[in-house]
């Protein structure tokens, strides 16, 4: 769902129309306990899309959805019957206290990930069954009983069957702005998130943000549907709100497909049914979902939801074209990405940097002109990769200082960094491995805060309309990168020359004033090395300083203007390519016997002259 | 084993008739056809994504193939799986390393040993390893993941040769290693050659390519399109301005 390009999201309206007559007339058709099952299978709905936006979306294990709800409803329940209150104005307040729930459980993912965040908010969700339980407050296990009925314009709806086209209305909305999230920039940018926080961070995404935003969005629907279940039933209890209830809603997200927000909800459905036909056999279902849930993950991984591409259904792409890497043609996209502020020059003074004792970087003083293109050589496990993170941010140096065009940035975070111009690229690749190659370059395309989210219920035309330039910008960059024919493909389907070049597309599109280049070479071969040059050449050119950490001295000798060798975490020689190799320290260090630089750099002018020259001059 | 013959079929040829390999819709590989004899050292070279990782991996049963022949000696390779494939002698050093980073340098060796009994015979193997590289040796206590890229290739290489193999399949072995180390993975390679290890060595440094095989399939589009000694492609203005990019 999240591959389709944004137009194709309205398609298939014939499809939408019949299920919208269906979910109109489906009350004319049913008796009352089934539209009390359906009331409640659609509660459980909204609860599973916001599930899904935080553990499919975001890839944040989160078991405290339960608690979201439970607040929810149980805010509601105190306000309306302690205070006295009428429904609405309780369900704001209860809406804000799963919101502020929400980002208190948020703050742990900050530090933890994965299964600690998973063991931290089952414990938050245990914690709030606990006291729901034993505090006078709830009134324990009892409960607490005469919710009002919410007035409506003078709707009755303590009729299930009206009620539940309140419900309807509200699970749509829910569903669309799911949707609308998950095809704009806030759902790429969570995508990209789940799939390499270090990548998406140093790309320039507030992962901090993103995270709690997360959270904040998973508990909005966890209070919205609190405020549903509480209005349809009217009374509140521990029951309703217990870990295996959890887990139930868990089996909804992990069987519907937790990376599709349709198949949460296709899941929502499925199992709420499964639920009602089992009641008799309570024991046993449990036993059934776990099964299921097994099932599913070994089977069907994507859930329902992938099923159909799963089993070589909807688009088939047999017959396709085999795409080819296209030279590089730079053009206005290129032109467009790069920075207007203009090169930055870069002054590393001093740095060191030891992990536990291991001395990886000392006295580190480097040197790196506005507009020049440096090289970073040196032997394996000299420091060069260590240099770049510390410099991108990733790394804190534990001595000496660093300037990028004129600003200390010695204090700054990746993202900061990344705002500031510094872009780079990955040694072992960090793509987006679960995003298109489309996506991968949008995302870097997007320069917009992730704080600023708030515009998406504020004045979400805003939000298309920065999406419909960003696709178009896209668009023109993929084809003047010469990787078009890949966009729709993920990067992990891709040769690594190939994903390397989209590595390279997606470090330009931040907009970069300085761009670091970690063995952008390796694994290309000569003919591909060559267009790297042209449009390592290009981009400097547009106003670009470039930092090049290489092994191929063919390139490093053709392209850069100075030098810098590493070895043993210290600079040994820094001057001119020619000046460099002919140093003996650097050849008893890194070179070696030179004879396969003969073979490598038969003439320096021949390489020079191809990368240089049209495209025509690198065509084999 | 008294006669070379003996020797050549106990060794066995790698035979590959008409090897296809298509990743759902998207073909990588299609009619590919070539041999490599026991002993005889093999370079595929191409430009990315022209199908040579994905021979590899074919080879191994790493990817879903189709062929008409794929044999070792005796052995018909297409009925193999994937994790039995080292047991009749092939070994694989893959793109990237792929180490176990978590574990020592030695576990990885043993773990490289593992389709065998942990013999005299095994500890003999591990004991040659650490001759071949002494620096693994050195760091033998050491995590993989701390070694540096030059060192990991090493114990990736060394890994591989554990099992003992008739035939070595390495996947870029020089990529992200100074030229200095790439030296070195040459030496190396021609210890092994000299021991008459079989290899079939995908490349994108032309000189290490030349150097170390004596024979050379070109790939383009998933299909090898020539053959030629690498004495011969390397003064081949064709092959010269695709590999070296002149």
């Amino acid at each position: 769902m999240s591959r389709r390009p944004l137009t194709r999201s309205i398609a298939r309206p014939a499809l939408w129309v019949v299920v919208g007559v269906v979910l109109l007339a489906l009350p004319y058709t049913v008796g009352p306990y089934p539209i009390h099952v359906v009331d409640v299978t659609l509660v459980f709905a909204v609860l599973a899309i916001g599930l899904g936006m935080a553990l499919g979306l975001a890839g944040q294990i989160n078991l405290a959805q339960i608690a979201f709800f439970g607040i929810g409803a149980y805010v509601l329940a105190i306000v309306t019957t302690d205070a006295g209150w009428g429904f609405w104005a309780a369900a704001v307040v209860s809406l804000l206290a799963s919101v502020v729930a929400g980002l208190a459980v948020g703050v742990p993912a900050l530090r933890v990930q994965s299964h600690y965040l998973g063991i931290v908010t089952l414990g938050l969700a245990l914690a709030f069954t606990s006291w729901v339980t034993n505090s006078s407050v709830t009134q324990g296990a009892n409960g607490i009983s005469n919710i009002p009925v919410p007035p409506l314009l003078g709707v009755d709806l303590s009729s299930e069957y009206l009620y539940y086209y309140l419900e309807l209305v509200v699970f749509v909305a829910g569903l669309a702005f799911a949707l609308f999230v998950v095809r704009t920039r806030l759902g790429r940018r969570m995508r990209a998130m789940r799939d390499d926080a270090i990548a998406a961070g140093a790309l320039g995404a507030d992962v901090r943000v993103l995270r709690l935003l997360a959270f904040t969005v998973s508990s909005v629907y966890g209070g919205v549907a609190g405020i549903l279940y509480a209005g349809l039933i009217r009374y509140v209890s521990p029951d309703s709100f217990t870990i295996s209830t959890m887990f139930l809603l868990l089996a909804m997200v992990v069987i519907g497909g937790r990376q599709s927000i349709v198949g949460c909800v296709l899941g929502a459905v499925v199992l709420s049914l499964a639920r009602e036909w089992l009641t008799d056999f309570a024991t046993y279902a449990q036993l059934g979902y776990g099964l299921v849930v097994v099932l599913a993950v070994v089977f069907a991984p994507t859930g329902l939801a992938g099923l159909p591409a799963r089993l070589g259904l909807g688009r088939r792409r047999d017959g396709a074209e085999r795409g080819a890497l296209h030279d590089f043609v730079p053009g206005p996209a290129t032109a467009a990405a790069v920075s207007d502020a203009g090169p930055a020059d870069l002054q590393v003074e001093g740095i060191g940097k030891t992990f536990r004792g291991l001395r990886a970087l000392h006295e580190v003083r480097l040197s790196v002109p506005a507009g020049a293109i440096k090289g970073v050589v040196g032997p394996n496990g000299s420091g060069k990769t260590t240099l770049l993170n510390v410099v991108s941010g990733l790394y804190t140096p534990s001595t000496g200082e660093y300037a990028v065009g004129g600003v200390r940035a010695t204090a700054l975070g990746p993202t900061a960094l990344s705002r500031h111009g510094v872009a780079r690229t990955f040694q072992n690749l960090r793509l987006f491995a679960d995003l298109t190659v489309r996506d991968n370059v949008l995302f870097a395309l997007d320069r917009s805060r992730s704080a600023a989210s708030a515009e998406y219920l504020v004045w979400p035309v805003g939000v298309v309309r920065d999406e419909r330039r960003l696709r178009a910008e896209a668009e023109e960059l993929l084809a003047e990168f010469g990787i078009a024919d890949f966009a729709d493909l993920a990067p992990r389907s891709l040769p690594y020359g190939i994903q390397r070049r989209v590595e390279l597309a997606r470090a330009v599109a931040t907009g970069p004033r300085i761009l670091l280049l970690d063995e952008p070479a390796a694994g290309l071969n000569g003919q591909e090395v060559a267009q790297l040059a042209q449009i390592v050449r290009t981009i400097r050119d547009r106003g670009v300083t470039v930092v090049l950490v290489e092994h191929n001295m063919g390139l490093v000798m053709s392209l850069c203007d100075e030098v810098a060798v590493l070895a043993n975490g210290s600079v040994i020689a820094d001057g001119t390519p020619e000046q460099v190799v002919a140093d003996p320290a650097v050849v008893e260090a890194y070179l070696g016997d030179s004879s396969q630089l003969r073979d490598l750099v038969p003439d320096q002018r021949t390489i020079r002259e191809a990368a240089g020259d049209d495209a025509e001059e690198v065509r084999a | 084993m008294s006669t070379d013959t003996d020797r050549a079929v106990a060794a066995g040829t790698l035979q590959v008739q008409n090897l296809g390999v298509r990743y759902g819709g998207v073909t990588a590989v299609e009619g590919s056809s070539f041999e490599v004899a026991p002993g005889e050292c093999v370079g595929i070279i191409g430009a990315n994504g022209a199908g040579k990782t994905s021979t590899l991996k074919a080879l191994m049963g790493l990817a879903p193939r189709t062929a008409d022949a794929l044999r070792l000696g005796e052995v018909d390779l297409a009925r193999v799986k994937a994790r039995h494939v080292v047991r009749h002698g092939i070994g694989y050093v893959p793109e990237g390393r792929h180490v176990f980073g978590g574990l020592s340098v030695r576990t990885n060796l043993e773990l490289g040993a593992h389709s065998r009994r942990w013999d005299d015979q095994a500890k003999a193997t591990l004991e040659e390893v650490y001759t071949l590289f002494p620096v693994l040796r050195d760091m033998r206590e050491r995590l993989a993941g701390a070694l540096s890229g030059g060192q990991q290739q090493m114990l990736a290489i060394g890994r591989a040769l554990m099992s003992r193999p008739r035939l070595l399949l390495l996947d870029e072995p020089s990529m992200g290693l100074s030229p200095k180390l790439v030296g070195e993975v040459l030496d190396v390679l021609q210890v092994l050659r000299g021991r008459g290890l079989a290899m079939l060595l995908v490349e994108q440094n032309a000189w290490l390519t030349f150097e170390a095989t004596e024979r050379c399939l070109v790939m383009q589009n998933g299909e090898v399109v020539m053959t030629g000694r690498s004495a011969d492609l390397r003064h081949d203005p064709a092959v010269r301005r695709l590999y070296l990019g002149l």
